[in-house]
């Protein structure tokens, strides 16, 4: 580095040997610059500059034959609308239409990449919106079908905001017989499966919980002592239920 | 023995040429330019992966990868250009060209100097990109590296022999890069609602003249580590195929000069 130093030291005239008026030209214009941005107010996330997606064709051409790390970038680069401290009470005015339309762009351009998926389920999924939840759960669970084993986690985790933020039940139930029906892999952990069960069970349906459970039981999707000891003791509980309430399946609204 | 001697002669020169040239690469500073590319890229790469909320390592090693990629190209093509300009302006072409060696072998000597220069970029790079990959997929990215730099070097020779000068050779040869890493995008949106059939016969003709190097260099390898030696057999045979059809376009621009 001394080196360096000196090296250009030796090539340079002394510093004196600038004019003065070029020193009060630099000074004058690094003050107004200073003054100009002392002017601006901090860069904010704007919820409404989202534009519309170019399309998946611009995406590739501007990935230079590299989808992979431009799924990355442009995922980085969505996830600033929505990622900054402080704003993200505002996004609740994004359009939950672009937002699915970017997501199902930049998923294209890398499908094995699971961060569009978890951005949809865990970011915005969450924003306090009734149409954005339903739209993006929708995404969702429509990329879900391409990949089931690998994107259970997304599905299962808009299965509880449509019961638990939307009050949907059957749209909870129907992501739940997806997830049960489509998710087979060994790696798909079990109460996952269970999922469509517990749903059954909140909506008051309590033969279809049974018959879910009979049926789990009988097509030896189940294999673990310990599930199977649960999932009899479970049917054993619904069976009691449904006698103490005497009415066969019929769902608790029905009775009511 | 005289025909020995005046091939061992030819190769003497060759060799100090390309000496001569790795010597400009350390005199102007070349070495910390590198150096700041790779410093830039690791904090690009360490600033994108605390944004990141999951897939940490794949998103930091995919950033790392596309700006290193991009910055090698770049750093390559424009001390290509520079070194073969001043060539021309401090009249070193021509003393080179006074002594009793072909033009071939002066064009040789140079591009085996620009081609370790080449060698070492890659191998810094890849060092970098090593601390967040598996290693054999590393290793094939860089040696994937090291051919689109072997290309760049080539086409930027190629480029100034053409024009002379470093705005149209910089322009031509982005212009040649940006198209052969993008025109199998090009095809793919061809196939789309603007299905034009002359573009798309024009595009499918560029798509066959230029050099696949959407193939090159994957952010995918590092990202999924799914690289094997299949791309390593393509990037090597491409890279050598077309090295050679730069090199013979970039000699007969050379022969042709009149100087």
């Amino acid at each position: 580095m001394a080196r360096i130093f000196k090296s250009l030291q030796g090539r340079d005239r002394p510093w004196n040997a600038v004019p003065k008026p070029v020193w009060w030209l630099a000074l004058v214009a690094l003050a107004l610059h200073l003054t100009l941005h002392a002017q601006h107010s901090r860069p904010g996330a704007r919820a409404e500059a989202l534009p519309v997606s170019p399309g998946q064709g611009v995406l590739r051409l501007l990935a230079l034959g590299d989808p992979v790390a431009m799924n990355r970038l442009a995922m980085l680069w969505l996830q600033a609308f929505d990622y900054q401290s402080g704003v993200s009470v505002a996004f609740k005015d994004l359009d939950p239409h672009r937002l699915r339309q970017w997501l199902v762009d930049i998923i294209a351009l890398d499908p094995r990449s699971q961060y569009p998926l978890m951005a949809a389920s865990r970011f915005y999924a969450d924003i306090p919106r009734e149409d954005t939840q339903r739209i993006l759960s929708d995404f969702v669970y429509e990329q879900f079908h391409d990949d089931p084993n690998r994107r259970w986690p997304w599905l299962g985790h808009v299965a509880i905001i449509a019961k638990h933020r939307l009050h949907d039940l059957p749209l909870a139930l129907k992501y739940a017989r997806a997830i049960r029906s489509e998710a087979t892999g060994t790696a798909v952990p079990s109460w996952v499966r269970q999922m469509e069960m517990v749903f059954l069970e909140d909506m008051g349906e309590l033969e279809q919980a049974r018959l879910f459970i009979g049926g789990l039981l009988a097509s030896q999707q189940v294999s673990e002592p310990e599930e199977i000891h649960f999932l009899n003791q479970r049917l054993e509980e619904l069976e009691a239920r449904e006698k103490e309430i005497g009415g066969k399946g019929r769902p608790v609204a029905e009775r009511e | 023995m005289g025909v020995m001697e005046h091939r061992f002669n030819r190769l003497g020169w060759m060799t100090a040429i390309a000496w001569v040239t790795v010597l400009e690469g350390i005199r102007t500073r070349l070495v910390g330019l590198v150096v700041a590319v790779l410093g830039v890229g690791l904090t690009l790469a360490f600033f994108a992966g605390a944004l990141a909320v999951m897939e940490v390592r794949e998103i930091q090693v995919a950033v790392l990868g596309t700006f290193l990629r991009l910055g090698a190209v770049l750093v390559m093509a424009l001390f290509v250009l520079n070194a073969q300009v001043r060539e021309l302006d401090d009249k070193g072409l021509y003393l080179a060209l006074s002594l009793p060696i072909p033009r071939a072998g002066y064009f040789f000597g140079r591009l085996m100097g620009f081609s370790m220069i080449a060698l070492v970029v890659a191998l810094l790079f890849t060092v970098a990109v090593l601390f967040f990959s598996p290693v054999l997929q590393g290793a094939l990215w860089g040696v994937s590296l090291f051919f689109e730099l072997l290309l760049i070097v080539a086409l930027a020779l190629l480029c100034l022999f053409t024009f002379n000068q470093v705005p149209p050779a910089f322009a031509m040869v982005m212009a040649v890069y940006i198209l052969a890493r993008s025109v199998i995008a090009l095809q793919w949106v061809g196939q789309g609602p603007i299905n034009v059939w002359l573009m798309n016969r024009f595009i499918d003709g560029l798509a066959f003249v230029l050099p696949a190097l959407d193939r090159f260099t994957q952010s995918e390898w590092l990202v999924y580590g799914n690289g094997g030696w299949q791309d390593l057999a393509f990037v090597v045979a491409q890279g050598v195929l077309y090295l050679a059809l730069l090199s013979a376009a970039a000699l007969i621009d050379l022969y042709r000069k009149n100087f």
